[in-house]
């Protein structure tokens, strides 16, 4: 769930909720962090992660200072649970967690984003979603 | 140029470059390689150690510069083998992958923690703004900080 | 990442560095908190012969109060303004700025005078010493100036400070209605510097609005006075349209704007504008 701030672009996201399923869980707590440090690459991905070359091909985010890996205050708290669907292929019934949070993170933060957008009738946006581009939508003359 | 420098109570004198950084000093010259360089631009906090008890980015400091400080690095935090409460938090909430953002998170973490004992979840996701972590995604680190904040409060409370 | 090699001093007062200023020349750099010049020499941007290094002078360092003005030494670091209880009362707005630059690492070591006379066009500390009218005094050889703030920033990088010179403190008179005030930035979601930053300090009488200063960082090349903004509030009740009106002028007085790959100008016109209204109508709630 988000929010966009219609004067700025700026997003914040409210809540985010994920569940998973690892077959058996060997280790909860292990589990719990796999899936948030994937979450927070998939929303970083979505937000902010951005390579940007200039015309010349040179790089333009080759250091930390324009290259934003999240920060805490940027992620908020994630809601975790899951289901357990042992697989039979091995003897534990545990299946791989490590990538899970990753994948669903990007498109439920785009399609969030795009859903709370729906208003000013768009229905696609190139990642990541910066605040000047959401601003250029909610105030482009089509919208 | 001769300096000194007391790291985790114990004296280091040596004849550095003025260029020498201090991350350096602390790593090359002390040995002491807890303290890890990520980024070397200031900005991910790998390199956080106390200087006169407060967190710095080492990597932003010359060696010069602190002559005379007194400096405590992640490996100063232990009281005679017993982990400082932040560390048990870390271990505790399972607050580190990859551990190589945990010397310098468990630093600034101790910074926050003097200024403000009992932090919210929010002033914690602040307080570590000058600190990157690519593998946890802070939950867990943020729930070290509590753990330790909650931790230290009882034992403060303890020895009354 | 290491620096190229330079000679090093650390004179202990104004006299003596001024002196090595004066004999070294252009061959030399002032370092005092190093969190703009350390990376700036790592990245070999600039290769000083000389580092003099004011850190350990005496008397530069500190928060005091000399009847109705307020002195904050040039080495004065943005932590110990951001933890002032005396400048919480007297000054909210420098506290709010500094708690906001960089991070807790970064805020030990940075300084204010340093901060400002590297006149970054995105740092946090040119739009409150503008909301402040701050003056800044330097020392040169055998001489005394005080600068205002709004001679202060020259052009991107460039301060009206001369290279024999050494800032000593900023002076400020304590606001009228001190809680009146507000600072708010836009931080570049990677480094943390203003994308724009606004500070605004206000005086209300009578429910209008008598005296307003508005400072305005990240726009344009240097950071400036929204004049035209000010002009719109000054004597007028604050009502929500007054405001929103007086903001929309708040980039009037930029011509040129930075533009990057975080914010065009254009973008960064309507933070400027947007800001500015959330500022004043936060500054008024507190008042
Ligand atoms: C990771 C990171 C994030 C940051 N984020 C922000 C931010 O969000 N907002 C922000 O505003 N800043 C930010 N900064 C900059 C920081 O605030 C710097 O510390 C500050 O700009 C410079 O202060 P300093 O004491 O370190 O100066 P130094 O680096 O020592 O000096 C800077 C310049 O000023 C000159 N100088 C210093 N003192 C004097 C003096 N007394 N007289 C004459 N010349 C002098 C030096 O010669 C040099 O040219 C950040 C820095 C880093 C490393
Ligand atoms: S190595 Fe010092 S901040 Fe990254
Ligand atoms: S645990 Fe790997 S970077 Fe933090």
């Amino acid at each position: 769930m988000v929010e966009v701030d219609r004067e700025t672009g700026e997003v914040k996201v409210l809540r985010y909720i994920a569940v998973d399923d690892c077959g058996k869980q060997i280790n909860p707590l292990l589990v719990a962090g796999q899936i948030h440090g994937g979450i927070a690459q998939g929303l970083a991905q979505a937000l902010y992660e951005e390579v940007v070359y200039d015309e010349n091909g040179q790089l333009l985010t080759g250091e930390l200072m324009d290259y934003a890996v999240p920060k805490a205050f940027q992620l908020p708290r994630y809601e975790c649970d899951h289901t357990e669907t042992p697989t039979d292929v091995n003897p534990l019934g545990a299946k791989g967690a490590g990538e899970a949070g990753t994948i669903g993170a990007t498109p439920a933060v785009a399609n969030a984003v795009i859903d709370a957008l729906s208003p000013f009738g768009v229905k696609h946006i190139d990642l990541p979603l910066k605040p000047e581009k959401l601003w250029r939508l909610m105030n482009s003359p089509s919208s | 140029m001769r300096i000194s420098i007391s790291i985790n109570g114990v004296k280091h004198d040596a004849d550095v470059e003025p260029r020498l950084l201090l991350v350096h000093f602390i790593r090359d010259l002390a040995g002491l390689t807890g303290t890890h360089i990520g980024c070397e631009t200031s900005i991910c906090g790998a390199c956080t150690v106390l200087m006169d008890g407060k967190p710095v980015k080492c990597c932003a400091i010359l060696a010069v510069q602190a002559d005379g400080s007194e400096i405590t690095t992640i490996e100063g935090l232990a009281d005679e083998g017993r982990l400082h409460p932040i560390q048990e938090g870390f271990w505790e909430c399972h607050g580190l992958q990859c551990g190589y953002c945990t010397p310098g998170m468990i630093m600034s973490a101790y910074g926050l923690l003097q200024e403000n004992p009992d932090p919210t979840e929010d002033e914690i996701r602040h307080g570590l703004e000058g600190n990157l972590c690519r593998c946890t995604g802070y939950q867990h680190i943020v729930d070290a900080v509590r753990h330790a904040s909650r931790q230290m409060a009882a034992k403060a409370v303890k020895a009354g | 990442m290491i620096t190229g090699n330079f000679d090093y001093f650390a004179p202990s007062n104004v006299e003596e560095a001024i002196k090595l200023l004066n004999e070294y020349g252009d061959d030399c750099k002032i370092i005092s908190g190093g969190h703009s010049l350390v990376p700036v020499l790592k990245l070999r941007l600039a290769s000083p012969a000389v580092l003099i290094d004011i850190g350990r002078i005496k008397g530069l360092k500190g928060i005091s109060f000399e009847g109705g003005t307020i002195v904050i030494g040039t080495n004065t670091t943005h932590a110990e303004i951001a933890r002032s209880a005396e400048l919480k009362k007297h000054c909210p707005l420098l506290v709010e700025t500094a708690g906001q630059i960089g991070d807790q690492q970064v805020r030990n070591r940075g300084t204010i005078g340093g901060s400002l006379t590297h006149a970054d066009p995105a740092a946090d500390w040119p739009a409150a010493v503008l909301a402040l009218d701050a003056d800044i005094i330097v020392k040169g050889k055998g001489s005394v100036r005080t600068i205002k703030a709004t001679d202060f920033f020259v052009d991107i990088m460039t301060s009206a400070v001369k290279s024999n010179e050494i800032v000593t403190e900023i002076r400020i008179t304590k606001p009228a209605q001190p809680q009146a005030a507000a600072y708010l930035k836009v931080p570049q979601a990677a480094s943390g510097f203003a994308v724009v930053g606004v500070a605004a300090q206000l005086t209300l009488k009578d429910g209008r609005c008598e005296k307003v200063a508005i400072g305005i960082t990240g726009l344009g090349p240097k950071a400036y006075r929204a004049s035209t903004s000010e002009n719109a509030l000054i004597g007028n009740t604050l009502d929500a349209a007054t405001i929103s009106a007086a903001a929309e002028k708040a980039d009037t007085e930029a011509v040129d704007t930075m533009e990057d790959i975080h914010a065009s100008g254009e973008f960064r016109r309507n933070l400027t504008r947007v800001y500015t209204k959330r500022a004043i109508m936060a500054a008024m709630s507190r008042a």
